[in-house]
């Protein structure tokens, strides 16, 4: 018994559901209008970690520019600076960087709001120089005693690219001023590393790691919009 | 709302995964300083090898024994093979090569040299030494009593744990 009243409430539901669809909707006669500018910014969490991290200094510089309605122009631009002591190496990278691509919005704003759910692509490039400040030597026994090399060998014309996805937000919190944070990954396509050494830190790509051409990254900071017209 | 919930829950994402950064490990199975591997062979019949009874190996000036194998043992007996270390710091390793045969000790001096070059192993292992241009020499003894009869370098460039560097034909 009470099967077939499931069954016929489901017959009941359904047709409901077609009444539904079948009520008119009026198209809205509003047309919101988008504004098209300039936006720049800076990255606060190299400012931040410049304040907390002694091994660390860094300043980027964020910029985008609106082609269409989901699609932006994007770019960083920066310095950044690793003073690194480890276990077996203590080095120094010290350079610039400079990335450029896309952003595409996939949010789709209610009303008048200009907010992003993004996903970026961007081709870097970092120039920079590292030094070998100590290192040690890998050994199996320690019968003679561990020797410990301290050094200042400088590698200089180092360089990297490498590609890069970010998926991010950016928020308008007031007018034309927006918060935005996102995270990267990033594959190395070339490098020119030192001879008998490695490039470890590369400003913009981050630290790299022995085995794998993969990085990762994040970035968050506030924007200001110069707006040029409406469209 | 729903959306500024989400973009906290991003950034707090990025602070998480900025902490974990962890550090590459060095593994045994990276590049390592190599050691001097040393064959005992046949003084008479120098394809044949030759087992010493009872071998201890320490460097001229020092207390200690050398490890002689991957396993650090001091003391090895009824073996073909030993592995040395070999100074990082210097261009020549002096060794005293202590065999007892038949309860009976006999010492005998070998200056190893060569020429150190450092190779890039990672960020973890730092870097190892390899040693090129090995030359053995025997140091002579007044008395004539050498168990060592001839020491022949059979691979100059120390540069692996696996081939074999020095015979010593005794």
């Amino acid at each position: 018994m009470y099967k077939y009243f499931i069954s016929l409430s489901f017959v009941l539901i359904s047709v409901f559901g077609f009444a539904q669809g079948e009520n008119e909707i009026s198209t809205d006669s509003i047309i919101y209008k988008k504004t098209y500018g300039l936006r720049a910014g800076i990255d606060a969490a190299s400012l931040i970690r410049t304040g907390i991290d002694p091994e660390y200094t860094g300043f980027q510089i964020l910029a985008d520019y609106r082609l269409t309605d989901r699609l932006y122009v994007a770019g960083e631009i920066g310095n950044e600076s690793l003073d690194r002591t480890s276990e077996s190496v203590d080095y120094e990278s010290t350079g610039q960087f400079l990335k450029a691509g896309v952003d595409y919005n996939f949010y789709q704003n209610w009303l008048d709001m200009d907010n992003m759910i993004y996903g970026g692509a961007r081709l870097g490039f970092a120039n920079f120089s590292q030094t070998l400040n100590r290192y040690d030597y890998n050994t199996d026994n320690n019968y003679f005693p561990i020797f410990t090399n301290v050094v200042d060998r400088e590698f200089s014309g180092l360089n990297m690219v490498w590609i890069e996805i970010q998926l991010g937000i950016k928020v308008e919190v007031l007018n034309n001023f927006f918060v935005i944070a996102n995270l990267q990954l990033k594959h190395r396509l070339t490098e020119n590393a030192p001879e008998n050494f490695d490039n470890l830190y590369a400003p913009g790509f981050g630290r790299t790691y022995d085995r794998g051409n993969i990085a990762a990254g994040y970035s968050y900071g506030i924007m200001y919009r110069i707006p040029f017209f409406k469209k | 709302m729903k959306f500024y919930l989400k973009m906290a829950l991003l950034l707090v994402l990025t602070l998480l995964s900025s902490s974990c950064e962890k550090d590459d490990l060095c593994t045994p199975e990276q590049a390592v300083t190599p050691r001097l591997v040393i064959e005992f062979k046949d003084a008479i019949n120098p394809l044949e090898e030759k087992v010493v009874e009872r071998i201890q190996v320490q460097e001229i000036g020092s207390t200690d024994f050398a490890p002689l194998d991957s396993d650090g043992s001091l003391v090895l007996t009824n073996t073909s093979t030993i592995s040395l270390p070999l100074r990082t710091d210097s261009a020549t390793t002096s060794y005293n090569l202590i065999l007892t045969e038949e309860n009976i000790t006999n010492s005998d001096n070998i200056n190893f040299n060569y020429t150190l070059n450092e190779e890039y192993v990672s960020r973890a292992c730092g870097f190892r030494v390899i040693y090129n241009n090995l030359v053995a020499v025997q140091t002579p003894e007044s008395s004539g009593d050498n168990w060592i009869d001839r020491i022949v370098v059979i691979d100059s460039n120390v540069t692996n744990n696996t081939d074999i560097h020095v015979q010593i034909l005794h």
